[in-house]
């Protein structure tokens, strides 16, 4: 009953220029997501933390919207976030179809996880080095930026990875609406012509990606934890 | 009105209360007291007698329901947030767990209160390269610039903690129980430091601490505090001969059994 998995062939001069092209709009939606997505996560994730109660900027009205909000859009599946969003994405992007669109989406997404993510490393810093900046007449701006991120900078980095990951997921459901990719690829090429290679290798390139910046994100945090 | 010129630190029946949602706590109650410019001044009691509200309330890291508190002239309790900023600047602050920022060399945790810019102008790198070295020698440190805190002693940690609270040339240097978490060795050389910095820096120090012998060996007087109050300020012969609270009587006995020269059954 397996066999025809087997009888699939699989023509190398379409594939390989596909498998390309496929690679390089997995890393290109996935560093513009991480890059504008972690910049836009950073800041939210900041703002979230800082208002909190009893924290830098103490807002604890702002907080319960942003939380809200965050809270809100976070366990939506990423899949019906892309189409319910599709009015938005037009209107920004100028269409709804490819990599570009998908882009849109997933910057939004990777926002609200990497908040999440640098407000809890954000909790975790010592209340005593923040009242010490204080105490030398230091502002709130200037210690949050120059004595509590530089404080949690590795969690900080190993959080990264950790989007990275949820990112290359995410950037596998481009496909849907024509963004390409390797989750594209894998459904193109392997799943709907039953030639379960391609799919594996695509597995295998993506098992790749992740683990380089995996082992990166480790090794930098542990340089930086070396010192702290 | 002038203050006189001698007081560099006043309070004036200084109240500060934490509420939390079923409870409210009076931790500093009508305080009143003042500290002389160039003196060593303890505040002495046991854990939660309020000592430590108490000397954050002269730099404004907690605010006071009532009560006036001046600081070198400045009535802090009235300060907006920028005043406060520029009055903090003139009060050094060393802390018990001495509150290092373990992402940055000995070196740059020292220069961080110099990179702080008031009204939009900073010290140039130039000199703050020549206060930084020069406060690392006159710790001790002057080998360690580019270790991080975390691979030195207690001790060590808190000769930075004391450079980076002389960085910005204070007026007054407060001491949150700097030496409680030392050993006692550690303890008699921090203790020496801060005599030197008075000595010759002219410094004020104000420092809290629910040890007796250390307000024995470096302060010219004591204020004795429990329950948020402040008891009885004397000298510390005065208060060690003839305590009159007995808050007092209290922790001059424990010393006494502790030293030796008491003998009790425990």
């Amino acid at each position: 009953m397996f066999n025809i998995f087997w009888q699939a062939k699989t023509n190398w001069d379409i594939i390989t220029p596909a498998l390309f092209k496929a690679i390089s709009e997995t890393l290109y939606m996935v560093s513009i997501t991480l890059g504008l997505g972690g910049l836009c996560g950073m800041f939210l994730g900041c703002v979230l933390w800082s208002t909190r109660k009893g924290s830098l900027f103490s807002q604890p009205v702002v907080y319960k919207i942003l939380e809200f909000i965050v809270n809100l859009i976070r366990p939506i599946p990423f899949i019906i976030f892309l189409s319910a969003v599709q009015p938005a994405t037009i209107a920004i992007v100028g269409t709804s179809l490819g990599t570009n669109a998908a882009i849109f989406p997933m910057v939004i997404f990777c926002t609200m996880a990497t908040s999440r993510i640098v407000e809890q490393s954000l909790i975790n810093v010592d209340y005593g080095v923040i009242e010490a900046s204080f105490a030398m007449g230091a502002s709130r701006l200037k210690t949050l930026f120059e004595v509590v991120i530089p404080e949690v900078l590795p969690p900080l980095v190993l959080g990264y990875a950790f989007i990275f990951i949820g990112i290359m997921d995410m950037s596998a459901m481009a496909g849907t609406i024509g963004g390409g990719g390797l989750g594209d690829f894998a459904i193109q090429y392997g799943y709907n012509k039953f030639n379960p290679l391609i799919t594996w290798i695509s597995v295998a390139i993506i098992l790749v990606i992740v683990q380089f910046i995996q082992q990166f994100a480790n090794f930098i945090a542990k340089k930086l934890l070396a010192r702290n | 009105m002038k203050k006189p010129k001698n007081n560099i630190v006043e309070f004036k029946n200084v109240n500060k209360e934490f509420k939390t949602k079923n409870s409210k706590h009076l931790a500093v109650k009508n305080a009143t007291f003042s500290v002389k410019q160039g003196e060593i001044f303890g505040i002495v009691g046991r854990s939660g007698a309020g000592k430590s509200t108490l000397i954050r309330l002269i730099n404004g890291l907690e605010k006071a329901d009532s009560g006036k508190i001046l600081v070198d002239g400045h009535n802090i309790t009235n300060l907006n947030y920028k005043g406060l900023k520029n009055v903090r600047r003139n009060i050094g602050f060393i802390f018990q767990h001495f509150n290092l920022f373990n992402s940055k060399t000995v070196y740059k945790n020292v220069e961080y209160p110099l990179k702080i810019s008031v009204n939009g102008v900073k010290m140039s790198p130039d000199n703050r390269r020549l206060v930084v070295s020069k406060l690392l020698e006159y710790v001790g440190l002057e080998k360690y610039a580019n270790f991080h805190p975390n691979s030195l002693s207690g001790g060590q940690k808190q000769r930075v903690g004391i450079a980076r609270a002389l960085a910005l040339n204070p007026k007054v240097l407060l001491a949150d129980e700097a030496t409680s978490a030392l050993d006692p060795e550690t303890t008699v050389e921090i203790l020496r430091l801060l005599k030197k910095i008075n000595r010759e820096l002219g410094l004020t120090i104000i420092l809290i601490t629910h040890t007796i012998s250390i307000v024995r060996l470096i302060c010219q007087r004591v204020a004795v505090m429990s329950e948020g109050q402040i008891q009885e300020i004397e000298t510390f012969k005065k208060i060690f001969s003839d305590p009159k609270s007995q808050a007092a009587k209290s922790l001059v006995s424990t010393f006494r059994i502790l030293e030796g020269t008491k003998t009790i059954d425990v």
